[in-house]
């Protein structure tokens, strides 16, 4: 019996043994296969709870529907409403402003030219969501992205730690 | 096998019942340790609900669609590694239980201890293979088409692996 024909024929085996929990193959491999089918790692998970819960938190819909969309409803009336007031009182563009002062007047940018370009088919811009991290007074909020990880950390520091000067 | 309403957070967290500990022993046959383990099967459930209402049940069972985000889950974890090396990866809210352990537990973690290490002993590829098996429940044919090797290959691979997986757990006796 070749390699191949061996393979196929304990791959049957343990088909067997994954699906009725026992074979009557004596082949030393499956045992290996027996350990592994029922070894459970999970229980050493530290995270499978609180991550539920904030899944579960991030998932539900957000109480209330209708007064969400009231409020915003409310928030743009708001916002037409104090629009409409400040316009009356700008003056227009191009009036010049009468406090401004000859030398400050408005110059051309340092930089006049675009000096980004769009990147045609790519997207430029993404979100990515973080995850917030503490113990013992440090907080780190990490983002994962696709090509690393970017953290910000926040600790109680002194002013010791700013101004320490190395010395050999 | 369970039906499941992309629409409805119920059957999301039923999903998440069903198959967390599955998720996680397939990220733990793939990565170093415990911590790392917890942050991919982290990101793998954060990824799920981020898809939840895009995933069509016509288009394939919800084990197969969760377990395809694990594996590219692990993969990023391998590609990111290096960068991530500096992370402290164990500070986790959550802490493991600190009852004092019975001698039942403490020799299923030895047992487990012993098994990781020997499937750490393996190639990258062959773990993901016998994970593919052990976890995700796959046919060699269903793990050909994911790993894009050949069926034959697949059983040659498991035949390999389980062989030397037992040789190193001998050796450890």
């Amino acid at each position: 019996m070749n390699e191949d024909q061996e393979a196929r024929k304990f791959s049957e085996e343990l088909d067997a043994l994954l699906e009725n929990g026992e074979t009557s193959s004596k082949d030393p491999a499956l045992a290996a296969a027996r350990r592994l089918a029922k070894a459970d790692f999970s229980a050493q998970s530290r995270v499978r709870e609180s991550l539920r819960a904030r899944l579960l938190k991030e998932g539900a819909p957000a109480p209330w529907p209708p007064l969400r969309f009231a409020a915003a409803a409310a928030c743009l009336a708001l916002a037409l409403g104090l629009g409409k007031v400040f316009w009356r009182q700008v003056p227009a563009a191009h009036a010049p402003l009468p406090f401004l002062p000859p030398r400050m007047e408005a110059r051309a940018p340092a930089v006049p030219e675009t000096p980004f370009r769009a990147i045609p088919h790519k997207e430029v811009f993404a979100t990515a969501q973080a995850r917030e991290v503490r113990q013992d007074g440090v907080r780190l909020v990490v983002w994962e992205l696709e090509g690393g990880s970017i953290s910000l950390e926040t600790r109680r520091i002194t002013l010791e730690d700013i101004f320490r000067t190395p010395s050999l | 096998m369970m039906t499941a309403d992309p629409r409805n957070m119920h059957d999301f967290a039923e999903v998440y019942d069903r198959y967390f500990d599955r998720v996680y022993n397939y990220v733990r046959y793939r990565v170093e340790d415990d911590a790392a383990a917890d942050d991919v099967a982290s990101r793998v459930f954060e990824k799920a609900l981020g898809r939840w209402e895009t995933f069509d049940p016509s288009r394939g069972e919800v084990d197969a669609w969760l377990f395809a985000i694990a594996r590219s889950a692990v993969m990023d974890h391998f590609r990111s590694k290096r960068w991530r090396s500096w992370l402290p990866l164990d500070l986790f809210p959550e802490r493991a239980s600190s009852e004092p352990a019975s001698d039942a537990k403490l020799a299923e973690a030895e047992s487990l201890d012993e098994l990781s290490a020997a499937l750490q002993g393996l190639d990258d590829r062959a773990r993901d293979v016998l994970a593919l098996k052990f976890e995700a429940r796959m046919t060699n044919r269903a793990i050909a088409e994911q790993t894009g090797l050949g069926e034959s290959h697949v059983a040659v691979l498991l035949f390999r692996s389980l062989k030397k997986l037992q040789a190193a757990l001998k050796d450890r006796t």
